[in-house]
């Protein structure tokens, strides 16, 4: 397992590696990039020489990207209080291979991995280190400190969303699967088929534009904002003002990318639910005299819900994507919404920052999905 | 017929000689028990057609090809309006959003200016699905919008079903150092985040001036790009099937009596592999559109004054917010019901490529 583990991270970190080169490689391969809008000005001649200097902009492209390659890697702030969670980064990994060593059958293993996940990324995100990420074209900011500024409110929307589409896909999918083939099993197949096929910006306007603008003008009552995260008075509001005026902004973007994630979520549950309501342990249950909620509960579910874990790692990719267009169209402001501006002026210390937090978000749920399948599914094994 | 005549009793001067096939099938047939062969396509196409949704679906696909690749004609017969050009009245006022009303022509519609209803004169396909704020006529938009839609979905898919047999069949049949390095090469193709990277690329695309024009403005350039970025799943699932397949006992069989590798791909393995080619083929045209409609949607697709789905969803969006709903309705239910059909054409064939499956549906 040690040996499956570091052969992914190899994979994934060369992975990663091609990701870099090919955004770096086109956003170089766009020409000018950055300055062009500066060009139109003839006076900022200076200046563009300047900047260019400055960026090292006129350097060949190989070297340009070596350099960003070690300032994107290389700590530049590093202190003595950030061992403290790295060697609690390290004990977490370690506590995993233990458990899943001896608890490989147990649920407990898979909760307790879970635990151990969100440690290693509240430690993480408590460390003390910084990184130079360059500067920001647009702005002149550092891309570290606009990232992280923004980071927050992506995961803000990105887990009230998965936490959703978990709440109301997995007990459909579950209900659907033992109801099969009643009228509210085909309604939802129906339903699924239906948001699989709609694309996510046109479930951001619909919603936009019905709940948040429609709903107010028929009836009177703001429920829904259409735009932003917080209204400018939200510092004086008392806490369940604020609460009331968080919800009011988040509820429509998050449902746009739930819905979408609940219907994968519905669909996935009830396949796997009725394989195991088909199985032949099931049967004896049933033979037993068990009470059905019993065998639905205590003996289908348990082993219904494993193959969803890996649906929601793969899912967090997903989230992302339908983040950046959903905060674009919601105009929230997290990292969603700064990547398609910092796309739009070409500004690649940005768009490089943001991509390779992507696509390392990715490669790590891939690595954890894989993990937690094998921890929770005795049967599995790793070549 | 009696029963006992089903045994193949000879004329009474000796036993017959049965020559060929077709030979047997005749005396069978002589003896009133002619059997209809049954045809792996006859199956297949009996249980397509039980399907209702997917041959609503196929049909509306049908029409939808049609109307698309008909719609420059119809353009030029004065059917429908230029989908880029502002219409304008008799006295050459623009006709901007325009509501849909009725169908006969001469009639008067009334235009929105400032929220004051005015009354103008139009006669066109403005009077469908209305006219946006431009004064276009979004019926014919709709409907040159389902171009670039459907040359993304065809090409993307074409390219993808191509590439993913391809290195899958490669890898599956050809363990070792080929299966490895390709299997690689496609883990690292997997690994790039769609939307991100297409975005980057649908963003410097028109800069690449050393590129054809075809290639960067249109609809061929985001196909180009979106096939490329989609093949990895197919290769995957086609190279499971040739690991599974190549151990069966006919593929043994098949080259125990001397056939080539060449011969044992396509006549045996190939043949058998073709259910997941198709349907994951038809999975990815279906999002190869939504992706092609959010690239648009953002700005990074296909360029104006080009009509696709997701811009016009984009520009509707903002026109619904005025209260001009028509415009975001007809392009979003287009893009809806276009990737709904081909999600339950997919469905469908999945049910009737399973070779394991029951004649009968539920």
């Amino acid at each position: 397992m040690l040996a499956y583990i570091t052969r992914r991270l190899v994979y994934g970190l060369v992975t990663l590696l091609a990701l870099s080169m090919v955004v770096f490689g086109l956003l170089q391969a766009s020409g000018g990039g950055p300055l062009n809008r500066l060009r139109l000005n003839p006076r900022m001649q200076d200046l563009i020489q300047e900047l260019t200097e400055l960026w090292g902009l006129d350097k060949p492209v190989y070297q340009q990207y070596l350099t960003w390659l070690k300032n994107y890697v290389t700590p530049e702030e590093f202190g003595l209080q950030n061992a403290i969670p790295i060697v609690m980064v390290l004990a977490a990994v370690g506590g995993t291979f233990l458990i899943a060593r001896y608890m490989k059958s147990h649920w407990k293993g898979g909760v307790i991995l879970l635990m151990w996940v969100v440690a290693i990324i509240v430690s993480v995100a408590n460390m003390n280190i910084e990184f130079n990420w360059g500067v920001s074209f647009q702005g002149g900011g550092s891309v570290w400190d606009l990232v992280f500024s923004r980071a927050g409110a992506t995961f803000r929307l990105g887990f009230t969303a998965l936490f959703l589409a978990l709440l109301i896909g997995i007990p459909l999918g579950i209900y659907q699967a033992v109801r099969q083939y009643s009228f509210f099993d085909q309604l939802g197949t129906v339903g699924a088929f239906l948001m699989f096929s709609t694309p996510i910006f046109v479930v951001g306007i619909g919603l936009q534009i019905v709940l948040a603008l429609y709903l107010e003008k028929w009836t009177g009552v703001k429920v829904f904002y259409v735009a932003g995260m917080n209204e400018p008075g939200y510092g004086d509001l008392s806490f369940w003002g604020q609460m009331k005026d968080t919800l009011q902004h988040l509820m429509l973007p998050a449902i746009s990318i739930a819905l979408i994630s609940l219907a994968g979520y519905a669909r996935f549950q009830r396949a796997s639910m009725l394989e195991v309501l088909h199985s032949d342990y099931l049967r004896t249950a049933k033979a037993k005299g068990l009470p059905r909620r019993t065998i639905i509960v205590k003996h289908a579910l348990r082993n219904a819900l494993i193959p969803i874990v890996t649906l929601v790692s793969i899912d967090i990719a997903f989230i992302i994507g339908g983040a950046i267009i959903t905060e674009s169209i919601f105009g929230w402001p997290g990292l969603g919404s700064l990547y398609i501006t910092a796309i739009d002026t070409v500004d690649y210390p940005l768009v490089m920052a943001i991509v390779m937090i992507i696509g390392i978000g990715i490669v790590i749920m891939n690595i954890v999905a894989d993990i937690m399948y094998g921890v929770m599914d005795p049967r599995v094994r790793y070549e | 017929m009696s029963d006992d005549r089903h045994m193949m009793d000879g004329p009474e001067d000796g036993p017959i000689v049965v020559t060929s096939e077709e030979h047997a099938v005749d005396l069978l047939e002589a003896e009133g028990m002619g059997v209809e062969p049954v045809t792996q396509w006859d199956l297949f196409s009996t249980r397509l057609r039980r399907h209702r949704l997917a041959m609503i679906a196929t049909f509306f696909l049908i029409f939808l090809l049609v109307l698309v690749l008909v719609a420059p004609v119809m353009q030029n017969a004065g059917w429908i309006d230029p989908p880029t050009k502002s219409l304008v009245d008799g006295e050459g006022r623009i006709l901007r959003n325009i509501a849909p009303r009725g169908a006969s022509d001469n009639v008067f519609y009334s235009e929105f200016v400032d929220g004051v209803e005015t009354q103008v004169s139009a006669s066109s396909t403005a009077l469908w699905f209305g006219s946006d704020d431009l004064g276009r006529s979004v019926f014919s938009r709709v409907i040159f919008g389902g171009r670039a839609s459907l040359t993304v979905g065809l090409v993307a898919g074409l390219m993808v079903a191509a590439l993913g047999t391809i290195v899958g069949s490669l890898a599956g049949y050809y363990p070792g150092g080929v299966d490895q390095s390709l299997m690689r090469f496609t883990d690292l193709v997997l690994g790039l985040p769609l939307l991100p990277v297409a975005i980057v690329v649908g963003r410097i695309l028109p800069e690449l001036s050393f590129l054809p024009s075809w290639l960067t403005s249109g609809a061929m350039g985001i196909a180009l790009l979106l096939g490329f970025l989609s093949w990895g799943g197919l290769a995957r699932i086609v190279r499971a099937e040739f690991l599974s397949l190549r151990e069966k006992e006919f593929v043994e069989a098949a080259r125990a009596a001397g056939a080539s590798d060449r011969r044992i791909v396509f006549r045996h393995i190939l043949p058998n592999a073709m259910s997941p080619i198709i349907v994951q083929t038809t999975l990815i045209i279906g999002t190869a559109i939504i992706v092609e409609a959010a690239l648009s949607f953002l700005g990074f697709g296909v360029r104006p004054p080009t009509p696709t789905w997701g811009a016009m969803v984009a520009e509707g969006g903002r026109l619904a917010v005025r209260g001009y709903w028509w415009g975001l309705v007809f392009p979003g239910f287009a893009l809806v019901s276009t990737v709904l059909a081909i999600n339950f054409l997919g469905d469908g064939l999945r049910d009737a490529l399973d070779p394991t499956q029951t004649i009968e549906r539920k």
